[in-house]
């Protein structure tokens, strides 16, 4: 009986503690800025026990804040890489202004093509490997396409790229494709989409309504570090930023409703991105659970790719929850081990 | 005689049973919102707003310059162009920066699908089918 009353208290004091309670501090592991360019920053975070010479560079979608990949000690995928024994750098693209406007995705490939020579020459290495979480993965994928610089591994989580079909809204999606709605005007208008107008249509087109989440809550509110994980990730949920207007003009009309970019007809700075380019060793993960990103625009990629090593994936979860399980999971983990170079010792 | 019979103790987590019947109607809300906005007079009337919206933000940033002029204070597009030159400056610095730093890799050459030797698709079908043997176990 004391019990449980001691836990029903536990359960309230942790729901107090949302209010009391500072935030909690997010992205812990050690890290230092290597280079800068506008509101793009890549972070250097050193392995203390390094065990592979080829580095890991990280690109995080343009959607949310890249943090969700370093959210606290324990629940970071940056630490467990580190621990690993990777030298790890994530290119942070910033939230942009209103002079960002006409930022376009051939300047955020740019950025990245920049980003990895930099890496390159900080760690001092031969070659890299790339890792792209959703849209970034996207982005790697058209970057691994016309690359100048030696990428030797291509390691993709739920990657949007075929959207000849999708699950969801098919009617807006056949709208689109007939081009029947007119994006241009607005986006014209908000030269920089605001973060709330991108959280809203993200939650129109996945999930109009949340409150399981809270539910969710209740329900490991008697669990301090369940509270704390919860309001971690929840920040990060509404940490949406602002999307360049031109970039997203492109994303919708290019990649999208022409489907350019797995028909090998998408041009990056005037050159054809072209998949079968890509012979960069590939994994590409996708999860089950995923509403987002379902396999259907994931999958097609792999016959494209011109990689000899090819490997897919499907792991239980959703669209996150292997960029915060804070482990690498044991199949990424053999993998990437065969295919990084040794430190000679 | 003396044995105690055991009963069953059936304890309800009200909090997880909460947490799935929310998750399941929270389904139900968005599926029925979902159905909502699929409807043709939806997509037309979201259509229509925004066209008016785009309209009516033109108009508005016009009138927001032509107020300016009277005020004497620079706009929002001013202080961007200022900013603008700011970033020029900044990848100009950037790519003399990247000139004179010497690379530890050895670039690669810009080019075209290269036609490939008898050899190489020899190695190239080889290694796909070691490739999709691997892929086979991997699943299991």
């Amino acid at each position: 009986m004391k019990r449980k009353q001691k836990k029903k208290e536990n359960r309230w004091s942790g729901i107090q503690s949302l209010l009391t309670d500072p935030q909690p501090k997010r992205g812990q592991t050690p890290k230092k800025e290597v280079w800068k360019i506008n509101k793009a920053t890549l972070w250097y975070y050193p392995s203390p026990h390094k065990k592979y010479n080829t580095p890991l560079f990280l690109i995080y979608s343009l959607i949310n804040e890249s943090y969700i990949l370093d959210l606290s000690p324990g629940i970071s995928m940056i630490e467990s890489y580190v621990k690993e024994g990777y030298d790890v750098y994530l290119l942070d693209f910033g939230k942009l202004g209103y002079e960002d406007g006409d930022v376009s995705l051939d300047d955020y490939i740019s950025i990245i093509q920049k980003g990895v020579k930099r890496a390159l020459i900080h760690a001092d290495s031969k070659d890299i490997s790339l890792v792209g979480y959703c849209l970034g993965g996207t982005l790697a994928v058209i970057y691994a396409a016309i690359a100048q610089e030696p990428v030797k591994n291509l390691i993709l989580f739920a990657p949007p790229i075929n959207f000849s079909e999708t699950p969801i809204m098919k009617k807006w999606f056949a709208s689109l494709k007939n081009k029947e709605i007119n994006i241009e005007d607005l986006f014209d208008q908000h030269t920089v989409v605001p973060a709330r107008m991108v959280e809203l249509v993200l939650r129109l087109a996945i999930s109009p309504v949340t409150f399981s989440s809270y539910l969710s809550l209740l329900h490991h509110a008697n669990d301090r570090e369940a509270v704390k994980k919860w309001r971690l990730f929840h920040r990060w949920v509404k940490s949406h930023v602002p999307f360049a207007g031109v970039t997203l003009k492109q994303l919708i009309n290019e990649v999208v409703r022409d489907n350019k970019l797995i028909n090998n007809k998408l041009v990056i700075k005037g050159e054809p991105v072209l998949l079968s380019n890509i012979e960069a060793n590939a994994l590409v993960i996708s999860t089950e659970g995923d509403q987002l990103v379902p396999e259907i625009l994931t999958l097609p990629l792999l016959e494209q790719l011109g990689s000899l090593d090819k490997t897919y994936k499907r792991e239980k979860g959703g669209h996150v929850t292997l960029a915060m399980t804070g482990k690498i999971p044991k199949f990424l983990q053999t993998w990437l081990a065969a295919r990084s170079e040794l430190v000679e010792k | 005689m003396g044995k105690k019979k055991k009963r069953k103790e059936i304890k309800i987590d009200y909090y997880e049973l909460a947490k799935l019947l929310g998750y399941k109607s929270e389904r139900k809300v968005n599926k029925a919102i979902h159905h909502l906005l699929e409807d043709g007079k939806m997509i037309n009337l979201l259509k229509c707003g925004a066209k008016i919206h785009g309209k009516w933000v033109k108009d508005l940033r016009e009138y927001m310059n032509l107020l300016t002029v009277y005020l004497n204070i620079p706009t929002k597009d001013d202080v961007a162009n200022v900013g603008k030159l700011a970033k020029q400056i900044e990848e100009k610095l950037d790519s003399l920066e990247e000139r004179i730093t010497p690379l530890p890799y050895v670039e690669k050459k810009k080019s075209c699908k290269k036609r490939l030797t008898k050899e190489e698709i020899r190695e190239r079908l080889l290694k796909n089918l070691i490739n999709s043997i691997n892929q086979q176990n991997f699943k299991k």
